[in-house]
């Protein structure tokens, strides 16, 4: 009874002092997509690897859930120079596969993937760099963490990873107008990447510039394009589009029974659901991952330090803006483009980074306990 | 930093709100709004699609003869989805396979059915339990249609909780098997009644062996698939590497006979694959399997040797490979299983789909010849073998890889790009017929035409009908118009014998009978360039041969060297030493306007002839080929007698380099333009269409400045020999431009649908008329004047007001060559005309005359003349 009872209290502490909200959320969307991958995997075969890497984004939610927000905010520069080197070490030593180097080989056969980490990373940074600051007043104030963006950007342009790359300037976006900057100088900051826009263009391949334009026309694809330019944008909507109200049913769904759909089980994964599950299914699981950044966002604005407000806040920006970017190019609203959705996507970089995001959210989140002096109530 | 407002954030959460909003929009829209269509999109896109060839265009000469056409024809197409969803002993093979079982092939399964039936039908559910999920459920699709079961979820409920076997659970079964087994056979042997094919060895026999040979190819494809994985290969590029261990063999050059071999290895990959795969043999053994070489009968075996062996100690390289390609052998994997088959077998099949599913025809035409001449020039075409097969699989395989990929590096892209091409152009589909040669394959575009396709519905519920739900009509190729005339074609073949008969029969008269030994070998090329409008009526070749010879003996066309047939001698192309087309005294010409050119006096400068000559410093003189010496003579004369002296002391006197320079102004030296022969500039050398077709590749060489250090070299030159050679219609362009002062480009075709390739730019220059005159009035006295060369035989050519120069081309091995060259009438230049007799051993004046003097007689040639009012 007396041990009952100190469970329960221990339970309620935890309770007050946490961001507990996000846990059921990222819990329900952990297991939806290990469902999917099991799906993904053929159904008659177990998936070991995603469960194992779903074990591993429970043990980095909480260790990083386990450090201190002090901590945290006292590492932030030297993480994001650490990644910032592994961005480095992987141009000149990754591994290459495919004729892209991303990953950087561990021991025990392992491999991570930096870029992923580099996310987190700027979270922290851009969360430290504005929280130590006085308010932003002016764009000049932004050249160092604007160039702290830009520089792991670059380096993840060169591996090339064009997705991972173009989610960072959301992120930044987010951040700097959670730090304040005053709307009026907001024009300057939005028009200057439109004016770069035509540039960019100039310098994407052949193949990137056939996407943009299948799927400008996406509704008028010849057999040739479909097959080609169009080969992914059109399958993933095949798949969702034939989904309809029900779906096909878990492992059923033939595009990816047949393994018509590529990358299904990576940057294409909602597809696969919207084909098995349907309508009601994949509103279900939008609506379960969307609360994910609802909650880390509603959370953020409850706390006065500035530094645990941002990285709150910049922890549900991460999951919503890949969450809008992975399920916008599967629909066919955004122009294809290789991101993956974190927690769901296969793949040990992606989902440990998403474990750590979550544990870091609840790090900072956490409010410290009463503490009385053990001579208090002395007489 | 202080004073964070929150209401910072609810623009954000609005943001993402809209977001989100516009995604579930999205997701209503093609969900609910558009599901039904994309639904049937999907249906659409995992349908077969039956392609149906288009009619190949029609090749024609010139007065619109069919040179090549397209017959009505049907195939015999086997596809094995469909046929082991509808035919009993497909699906006893595959039950039978999938309890690891495999009793025999489809033809024992159908002789034997009964039997295997019965002993199939005593399975108890207790023998699902080794099986994995999907192949449960594929035994029972397959029980369920061998025992005539409609309701699947009978025989499912059965399989989950019944203890008794399936003869017991379902004893009608055994009835409705061995009734279909009974209609099989029927229909089966029917066929084979109407394909003409004897049964046993018949027609499940041979589907037998095509579904083996289905497997092996996949087998292959496994094992290079495999070869490629260590390495970031695919499949096709280890096609590639392995394939340049072949040595490539290239042209035999002109001077000193060198020949250069190029030969290219993939040794350090074979070696790198020997190691990775710790293969016991040696490299070449393991070569050989992935080329898929030696004994075809023991190949399905070694393959799968090795395949077990890799997954042994590599099986990493084959992670994926299997699962992938035993789903490709279960697609819809179509086999052509007989050609043009006969109308009453057609009927049959059209007639009775659901009887013979599986089975069905295909519109495929055939290609024939039906005149037969020509075959260099006209081509032929040639259809997908196992090879082509092959490498359209495994081309197809990367080409899907790539497109899967999300994001490409320049390499990748590159390669893509690469690939893509070579699939959608270059490659043979299965099915498929390209030009092999010739027009045929230089104007692939045009005659090809676009297939079109049918999308069918495969039988889903047992007795259904295939449900046609798309068509698009194929678009008939379009048809090119030769240049070539066949009637004046036949008419200089017919002159070429009639022009060696009269020929031998003067040596005879003439007492000179040991001399007629080498005409028994007619090795002619006869090129006419129409001046009109550079195209050409007559391009003969003899020997040649015929498209049956072609098609059935290739191997002894190729074996016989010295006869050529393979060879269009009026092109030059391909020949051997001794055949070397030297153009001798016709190319006294080019060396005579070169004179003019730089000195127009030079017409009136006379020279002594001794009989010999040399130049300062030689060791010896060169000889006339009158060697008593024609005395003294002017440029007119020295052309009409064709004196070598005369031509050695000007050509000495003007250099070697600047003849050279004016003969490649004149077209020598390059390839003559006409479509069936480019000069690629990338490997330096002149291709034909069609590779071993030897049209001009090697012809028309001409040796540069540098390279002709000799100091006799100038000489040699100067009379057409050993510095240069050229085709027959290399040297009819040269007269071409005498009679007119246009260097010809010769046209093979006249209408290319708009396919036909850029004319080559002719280099202009300026030559004036009135020396060009001079020479037309020495080629005149060739043949009207009785000093000149042609005089002898020369009176049908009088008659048909022919100008132009003989020439005899000493070779070293060999005997002379004959050449006659010219222009006619010389009044009104309309056709340039040349004739060379290779290794004939007589002058040009003793036999090329007569050649031509033959063909202006007959009638053909006769009907022409007189349509030009002559």
């Amino acid at each position: 009874m007396k041990r009952r009872n100190q469970i329960h209290h221990k339970v309620l502490q935890f309770l007050k002092r946490t961001d507990w909200q996000l846990l059921p959320p990222v819990a329900g969307v952990l297991a939806f997509g290990w469902w999917v991958q099991w799906s993904v995997a053929g159904g008659d075969v177990f998936p070991n690897g995603h469960t194992i890497r779903l074990l591993a984004t429970g043990l980095a939610l909480i260790l990083a859930a386990g450090w201190s927000a002090r901590r945290w905010r006292n590492s932030a520069y030297l993480i994001y120079g650490l990644v910032i080197a592994m961005l480095v070490f992987v141009l000149v030593s990754g591994r290459e596969t495919n004729n892209a180097r991303r990953w950087i080989d561990l021991v025990g056969g392992f491999k991570i993937q930096p870029s992923e980490f580099m996310k987190l990373a700027l979270i922290l940074f851009l969360a430290r760099w504005f929280a130590d600051r006085p308010r932003l007043r002016r764009l000049r104030e932004l050249w160092i963490p604007g160039l702290c963006c830009l520089v792991p950007v670059l380096l993840i342009l060169a591996e090339p990873d064009l997705g991972t790359a173009l989610s960072i300037g959301p992120l930044f976006l987010g951040m700097v107008w959670l730090a304040g900057l005053p709307a009026k100088k907001w024009r300057l900051l939005v028009l200057l990447p439109l004016a770069f826009a035509p540039l960019a263009f100039l310098h994407l391949k052949d193949y990137q510039l056939e996407r943009m334009t299948t799927w400008w026309h996406q509704n008028a694809l010849t057999l040739e394009e479909k097959a080609d330019a169009g080969y992914h944008l059109w399958h993933a909507k095949m798949a969702i589009g034939s989904g309809r109200l029900t779906g096909h049913g878990w492992a059923q769904g033939p595009e990816n029974r047949l393994d018509r759909l590529p990358e299904r089980h990576n940057d294409f994964i909602f597809p696969v659901i919207a084909e098995e599950h349907g309508f009601f299914g994949a509103s279900l699981f939008l609506l379960l991952y969307a609360l994910i950044p609802i909650i880390a966002l509603w959370r953020a604005g409850r706390y006065r330090d500035p530094f645990t407000r941002l990285v709150i806040a910049g922890v549900g920006l991460h999951f919503g803006i890949h969450l809008v970017i992975n399920v916008g190019v599967s629909t066919g609203l955004l122009p294809t483009t290789g991101l993956p959705l974190p927690m769901v996507s296969f793949g040990g970089s992606s989902m440990a980074v998403s474990g750590l995001a979550v544990g870091l959210a609840l790090a900072v989140g956490a409010r410290p306990g009463p503490v009385f002096s053990s001579r208090a109530f002395e007489g | 930093m202080s004073g964070l407002k929150t209401d910072r954030l609810k623009p954000i959460l609005w943001v993402f709100g809209i977001a989100l909003f516009l995604l579930f929009a999205r997701l209503f829209q093609l969900q609910v709004l558009e599901g039904e269509t994309w639904k049937e999109e999907a249906l659409r896109s995992r349908l077969h699609r039956r392609s149906i060839p288009a009619t190949r265009g029609t090749i024609t000469d010139r007065e619109g003869r069919v040179l090549a056409r397209d017959r009505a024809a049907f195939d015999l197409m086997f596809e094995y989805r469909a046929f082991r969803r509808s035919q009993p002993s497909a699906q006893l093979l595959e039950a039978y396979a999938l309890l690891g079982n495999a009793p025999g092939g489809l033809d024992y399964c159908l002789l034997e059915g009964e039997k295997l039936g019965e002993d199939l039908f005593r399975i108890h559910p207790q023998a699902f339990s080794p099986l994995t999920h999907s192949e449960k459920k594929d035994l029972l699709f397959y029980l369920a249609r061998l025992g005539g079961m409609i309701n699947q979820k009978e025989i499912s409920a059965w399989a989950e909780k019944e203890d008794a076997t399936f003869s017991q659970r379902f004893p009608q079964s055994f009835d409705f098997l061995k009734a279909s087994l009974e209609s099989q056979r029927r229909a089966i042997f029917r066929l084979e009644e109407s394909l003409g094919q004897p049964w046993p060895a018949g027609l499940l026999h041979q589907l037998e062996q095509e579904r083996q040979a289905l497997e092996n190819r996949i087998r292959l494809q496994a094992v290079r698939v495999a070869a490629g994985r260590g390495f970031e290969k695919s499949a096709f590029e280890v096609r590639e590497v392995l394939t340049e261990m072949a040595p490539d063999i290239s042209v035999p050059r002109l001077v000193g006979v060198e020949k250069q071999w190029e030969s290219k290895l993939g040794t350090q990959f074979m070696a790198d694959i020997v190691k990775r795969w710790k293969w016991p043999r040696s490299s070449q053994s393991l070569a050989e399997l992935l080329l898929a070489d030696g004994d075809p009968a023991t190949l399905a075996f070694r393959l799968g040797q090795l395949l077990r062996h890799i997954e042994r100690v590599q099986p990493a390289d084959l992670f994926g490979v299997r699962r992938a390609l035993v789903r490709e052998i279960h697609q819809n994997r179509v086999i052509r299983l007989r050609g043009d088959i006969p109308y009453e077998a057609v009927d049959r099949l059209a007639r009775l789909p659901e009887t013979y599913a599986g089975l069905y025809i295909e519109e495929n035409p055939r290609r024939v010849y039906p005149h037969g001449g020509a075959p260099h020039l006209v081509g032929l075409v040639r259809s997908a073998d196992e090879k082509d097969l092959q490498i359209y699989q495994e081309l197809r395989e990367e080409y899907r890889g790539f497109a899967r990929l999300l994001s490409r590096s320049s390499d990748q892209e590159n390669r893509y790009r690469l690939i893509r091409k070579k699939l959608f152009q270059e490659v043979i589909r299965p099915g498929e017929t390209r030009g092999r040669n010739g027009v045929e394959l230089a104007f692939e575009g045009a005659l090809r035409g676009g297939r079109g396709y049918l999308q069918i519905l495969d039988a889903g519920e047992m007795n259904a009908r295939p449900l046609e739900l798309d068509f698009v009509a194929p678009k008939r190729g379009n048809d090119i118009r030769m240049a070539l005339q066949m009637d004046l074609m036949e008419a200089a073949e017919d002159a070429v014998i009639a022009g060696y008969q009269r020929a031998r029969l003067n040596l005879i008269q003439d007492g000179r009978a040991a001399e007629v030994a080498p005409l028994k070998n007619r090795r002619v090329g006869f090129a006419i360039i129409d001046l009109i409008d550079d195209s050409l009526p007559v391009l003969v070749t003899t020997p040649t041969y015929s498209v049956e010879e072609y098609r059935t003996n290739y191997a002894s066309l190729v074996a016989r060297r010295e006869a050529g047939p393979l060879r269009h001698r009026a092109l030059g192309g391909g020949f051997q030493g001794h055949q070397a087309p030297y153009p001798g005294s016709t190319f006294k010409l080019v060396v005579a306007a070169e004179a003019l050119a730089q000195n127009p006096a030079a017409w009136d400068e006379e020279r002594e002839c001794h009989g010999s000559w040399g130049p300062p410093g030689s060791q010896r003189p060169l000889w006339c080929d009158y060697r008593a010496g024609h005395g003294r003579l002017a440029m007119r004369e020295a052309i009409q007698r064709s004196c070598n002296v005369y031509f050695y002391q000007v050509g000495w006197d003007l250099g070697y380099a600047a003849v050279w320079d004016r003969a490649r102004k004149l077209g020598f030296g390059a390839p003559t333009g006409q479509e069936l022969a480019v000069l690629d500039s990338r490997q330096g050398r002149v291709v034909d269409m069609g590779s071993g077709a030897w049209l001009e590749r090697g012809a028309n060489d001409l040796i540069p400045p540098h390279k002709a250090k000799n100091l006799l070299a100038p000489l040699h030159l100067a009379i057409g020999q050993g510095y240069i050679t050229a085709s027959p219609l290399q040297m009819a362009r040269l007269f071409g431009w005498l009679a007119t002062g246009s260097l010809p480009v010769p046209r093979l075709v006249l209408d290319g649908a708009g396919a036909s390739p850029a004319l080559p730019p002719v280099e202009k220059f300026v030559f004036a008329t009135e020396l060009r005159e001079k020479l037309q009035s020495a080629l005149r006295a060739v043949v009207n004047e009785p000093q000149g060369t042609a005089f002898h035989n020369g009176e049908v050519l009088r008659d048909f007001r022919v100008a132009g120069k003989t020439g005899t081309a000493q070779v070293g091995g060999g005997e002379n060559h004959a050449w006659f060259a010219g222009y006619y009438p010389w009044d009104q230049p309309r056709y340039a005309v040349a004739v060379f007799c290779e290794n004939a051993g007589l002058h040009g004046g003793e036999i090329a005359t007569l050649v031509l003097a033959e063909y202006l007689k007959s009638p053909a040639a006769r009907k022409v003349w007189e349509a030009l009012g002559q």
